[in-house]
């Protein structure tokens, strides 16, 4: 039922029920606040969400974030006392806060900061030095905490507790002599503990990993989606001069909420270092560089035989057959152009792999499946290996056959989560081509590499195990000659049948809508920042 | 006029046992409303007008009128005898002199409201009040007036004595449950209010052990006896705390209505050695401060109070006489609603503290003229503006005492010094 309510004289149609603040906010009035985050809900401590509320008795103070809008609710944000309210809690927050803003991490995202510029802009009128409390404490293999900088919004105690649901933070003394700690001789050992540095406001919670790293305005911001676990939560990618800088979770109710886990945070190192960028072909038994134009020359002779007739034909299946792997870590597009590469070699057996080992699982986010799209392979009904170290080689027996005849491999997407089955399967190959994003111990028995891209440099679509569809945006540019797979699986088919290649990336996601039945419901080209979910796909 | 409701049994010797209680006509209350249907009770305790002891003077029935009728939830009482409103020691007189009378009273509050289990909440320095209480609550027990089926009733009241450790928020009612729950003493942001979510998540009344102690007698005696007794608004009785520089400082049982400073002359014996009468603390120490001459004109009631600008709150009379310096009283009360700031709120946790270190640096010598004007401006940034109102305890004394005392600030100042150094301490507060 939606009600009618008045914010500084205009009047609003909102929906029953809803907070003041956020209600403020979806009509596009900014309450100040601290403490309030709607992952958190409101805890009222820091005051600074206050309006006018217009009663019988008057304008009353309340606090925002714990006000329910209800019908005919007279509000104002904007009035001479609202304004002092906000000023001076902004002053006595200042009183004794350090200052340190040109060696702090939060400059230029600090609430605190930000506030102090909109609503107070004075001098201060205190006379006292300022109060000393401990600095650079570290908390745990994540976090550093800076007593003096805190706030005291109790929003990391809060998120522990109620989100990750372990108390590890609290607030000890009283009064002005508060102070944000840990419990004795503890540490913060959540695998969540980094949302906290989101959550402060303030410089007081900084990241161990990211700290120092840049002053935060030289970052650019991409959207994207975490490939650590099936869970792909929504992320964004700072990044600068082509390096990642850190990860933070993107808000998306139906996925992560506001939170990822630090795992899934810290799983961005590999796109900064050991990156393959040239193309290299074997030359007398060494590996050198090469153009591209050559190396996909060479790949496309090793999938078709020189003097074999039509390619497909039975003559060159028995020449050698063809072996494709792609990883799990691969998005719909190469999957499905994979597939269609696979058709046109007849004689080629495609297989996605599960390579990268379990990890933690529990009730918040994190699966314990952490590739990315392994449902996109379920509904494009690829065969699937588990070459994973814990699942022993399970698929092992089901490429024996192939290997044991002597085989090309053709490997996409393996950059992490190099197991033992497949050096295993990689050694048995007569020729193994590659197309990866990262130096691995694959590398030393490849024949052929492509460098290719991780999931911040590529377009893309993943779908995370409920079965929302995600899309991976580009966020950096690729690192040196480095191809898009989907690009070089494309080129591959338009060389074997131009027919069934594709101009673009549209036209591949129409086809594959187009051509799987489990897709037909769905306008890949339409995924926004939040993803689709396909009810509609059986989900296992 | 010094009508005795509350302290009648004081001066009897062995007052506090069960004896002298049911002799004089104790457990009479708990007998007549066995029976009675709860709402009734509740009307009764409306119509007599008994409002709350503990500071705010909320209508004790009306709070009992908040708690939710249809819940499956349990209902709990929660006494409050914390008692840490500087200048305040009558629940300690209650519990120590006449322990049943209060008991009583948490019987008639549990039986109107449908409460079976009471908690009270005791300051913990209160160790010999509490062995009374403890020992009045097992009598009680003994002669079945707590306990299962309660003198044959259905009626099942358990009462738990639960010390406090020492710190003023957790007299504030919802500090005072989350200290009872076993965690940090801190005020929580209401609404909801604890009539409809306090303690362990349940309807909860949280009275003062005065208030409860109240009881007896308007149920004994009817609401209109004790409505009649005082003035219309403020009716009953009320045990005031006189302390300061009087004769005989001590607790003192008065109707409502009275002259303040007769009411000091003619109980505490006036001011201490014959010296002029320089201000009174009418309410505790978070009352703002009355000139002599302000204190002259009013009565003792809620309402005469409020309208001299300041509150009746526990009924903690302070008086100060002209040895007393104003600047180091106020160095002492922001010193002390600085330590005792739960420090939830940027307000109190910064402004308590800001107020004590000016106020002692113009105590010490070393204010400066300006300072004068940013302790005023400082305090209404303090009021009404937090979770809970020990900010604006601390911030409506100081603003009286400056406004009303601005040449002693200022000589202060001008002087660099107490220009009466050595004068007495109030409160005991270092
Ligand atoms: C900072 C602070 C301290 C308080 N301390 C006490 C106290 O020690 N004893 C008390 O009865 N009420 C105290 N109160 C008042 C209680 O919050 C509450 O109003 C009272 O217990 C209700 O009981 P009553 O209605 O019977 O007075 C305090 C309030 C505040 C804000
Ligand atoms: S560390 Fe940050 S989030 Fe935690 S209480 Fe302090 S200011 Fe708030
Ligand atoms: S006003 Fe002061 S004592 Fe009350 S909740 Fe806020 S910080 Fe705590
Ligand atoms: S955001 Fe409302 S009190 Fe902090």
């Amino acid at each position: 039922m939606s009600i009618s309510i008045k914010i500084d004289g205009k009047t609003y149609d909102v929906p029953e029920g809803g907070r003041l603040i956020d209600v403020c906010h979806d009509v596009g009035i900014e309450i100040p606040h601290f403490c309030y985050h709607p992952g958190l809900g409101p805890d009222g401590n820091c005051r600074m969400c206050q309006v006018e509320l217009i009663t019988g008795r008057g304008p009353i103070l309340a606090i925002s974030c714990k006000t329910t809008v209800t019908d005919g609710m007279e509000v104002v944000t904007s009035s001479e006392r609202i304004k002092q309210v906000r000023a001076s809690v902004e002053e006595f927050l200042l009183l004794d806060h350090p200052l340190d803003c040109p060696i702090c991490d939060k400059a230029g995202e600090c609430t605190l900061q930000d506030y102090y510029y909109e609503y107070d802009l004075q001098d201060s009128r205190m006379k006292f030095p300022r109060e000393k409390k401990r600095k650079a404490i570290v908390l745990g293999e994540t976090l550093v905490l800076d007593q003096e900088r805190c706030i005291l919004c109790n929003r990391c105690v809060r998120f522990l507790s109620d989100i990750a649901g372990k108390e590890e933070l609290f607030i000890a003394g009283r009064g002005h002599e508060s102070y944000l700690t840990t419990f004795p001789g503890r540490e913060v050992t959540s695998p969540y503990s980094l949302n906290t540095v989101d959550l402060c406001p303030v410089g007081a919670l900084t990241s161990r990993d990211f700290r120092f790293s840049s002053p935060t305005w030289f970052l650019s911001r991409s959207p994207s989606v975490c490939n650590t676990c099936s869970r792909g939560c929504n992320i964004e990618i700072d990044h600068k001069s082509g390096k990642i800088h850190r990860l933070r979770p993107r808000h998306n109710e139906s996925v992560n909420s506001y939170w990822m886990c630090d795992e899934g945070r810290l799983n961005y190192k590999f796109v900064n270092e050991n990156r393959l960028k040239e193309f290299k072909v074997t030359r007398g038994g060494k590996k050198v560089a090469a153009s591209s134009e050559t190396a996909v020359r060479e790949i496309l002779s090793a999938l078709r035989p020189a003097g074999s007739g039509t390619p497909g034909s039975s003559s060159e299946a028995a020449a050698g057959e063809i072996l494709i792997l792609a990883s799990l870590t691969c998005t719909i597009e190469e999957l499905f152009l994979l597939k269609k590469l696979n058709g046109i070699l007849t004689a080629a057996n495609l297989y996605a792999v599960r390579h990268v080992p379990d990890g933690e699982e529990d009730n918040i986010l994190r699966k314990a499946d952490r590739h990315p799209n392994l449902k996109s392979a379920e509904l494009l009904e690829l065969s699937i290996v588990d070459l994973r170290e814990d699942g022993a080689g399970t698929g092992m027996s089901d490429i024996e056959g192939i290997l044991s005849r002597g085989c090309t491999l053709l490997c996409v997407g393996f950059n992490y989560g190099i197991s033992k089955a497949l050096l295993d399967v990689f050694s048995r190959a007569r020729t193994a081509i590659i197309a990866a994003a990262c130096e691995t111990p694959l590398m030393d028995k490849a024949t052929i590499v492509v460098p290719a891209l991780t999931f911040s440099e590529k377009e893309g679509l993943v779908i995370n195990f409920q079965g929302h569809i995600q899309r991976l945006h580009t966020a950096l540019a690729p690192q040196g000659e480095s191809m898009n797979e989907w690009k070089l699986v494309n080129n591959l088919i338009s060389m074997l049948d131009a027919s069934k290649s594709f101009e673009n990336i549209t036209e591949v996601r129409r086809a594959v809508r187009e051509e799987e039945s489990a897709f037909a419901g769905v306008d890949l080209n339409a995924i926004g920042l939040t993803g689709v979910r396909i009810e509609s796909l059986p989900i296992g | 006029m010094s009508k005795k409701i509350l302290s009648a049994n004081f001066d009897l010797p062995d007052s506090h046992a069960l004896r002298v209680y049911e002799e004089t006509g104790g457990y009479r209350a708990i007998r007549k409303i066995l029976g009675t249907p709860g709402d009734e009770i509740i009307e009764e305790v409306k119509k007599s007008g008994l409002r709350g002891r503990g500071g705010a003077g909320f209508p004790a029935g009306v709070k009992w009128g908040f708690v939710p009728k249809d819940t499956d939830q349990p209902k709990y009482l929660c006494v409050n005898a914390d008692e840490g409103e500087p200048g305040t020691f009558k629940d300690r007189q209650i519990m120590e002199q006449n322990p049943h009378m209060l008991i009583e009273g948490i019987l008639i509050c549990s039986y109107a409201v449908g409460i079976e289990r009471a908690y009270v909440y005791v300051r913990g320095e209160y160790v010999f009040q509490i062995q009374r209480l403890a020992a009045a609550i097992a009598e009680a027990y003994g002669s079945g007036y707590l306990g299962k089926n309660i003198l044959g009733s259905d009626f099942n009241l358990d009462v738990v004595i639960h010390r406090g450790a020492g710190a003023y928020i957790c007299g504030e009612e919802t500090g005072l449950i989350e200290s009872l729950e076993g965690k940090k003493g801190q005020p929580r942001a209401k609404p909801p209010f604890p009539a409809v979510v306090g303690a362990f998540g349940c309807p909860t009344v949280v009275n003062n052990v005065e208030t409860l102690s109240s009881l007896p007698f308007i149920i004994n005696e009817g609401a209109s006896a004790y409505a009649a007794i005082g003035t219309a608004k403020s009716t009953g009785t009320m045990l005031f705390s006189v302390s300061g520089m009087v004769e005989k400082p001590g607790v003192y049982e008065e109707a409502f209505g009275v002259n303040l400073v007769e009411f000091i002359e003619e109980r505490a014996g006036g001011v201490l050695g014959g010296k002029a009468l320089k201000a009174v603390i009418p309410g505790g120490s978070s009352a703002p401060i009355l000139t002599a001459d302000e204190a002259r004109n009013t009565v003792l009631d809620y309402e005469a109070l409020a309208e001299a600008g300041s509150m009746l709150g526990s009924g903690a009379i302070i008086v100060l006489s002209e040895d007393v310096c104003i600047v180091k009283a106020l160095q002492v009360i922001t010193r002390f609603y600085s330590h005792e700031s739960c420090g939830q709120c940027p307000p109190c946790r910064h402004g308590t503290y800001w107020l004590a270190r000016i106020a002692d640096r113009i105590e010490n010598g070393r204010g400066e003229p300006d300072d004068i004007d940013l302790l005023l401006s400082i305090c209404p940034e303090m009021m009404g503006r937090t979770i809970c109102v020990l900010c604006d305890a601390a911030a409506m004394p100081t603003e009286s005492y400056v406004k009303k005392f601005r040449e002693e600030f200022e000589e202060h100042i001008r002087l660099k010094k107490c220009p009466m150094d050595g004068a007495p301490r109030l409160l005991g507060i270092e």
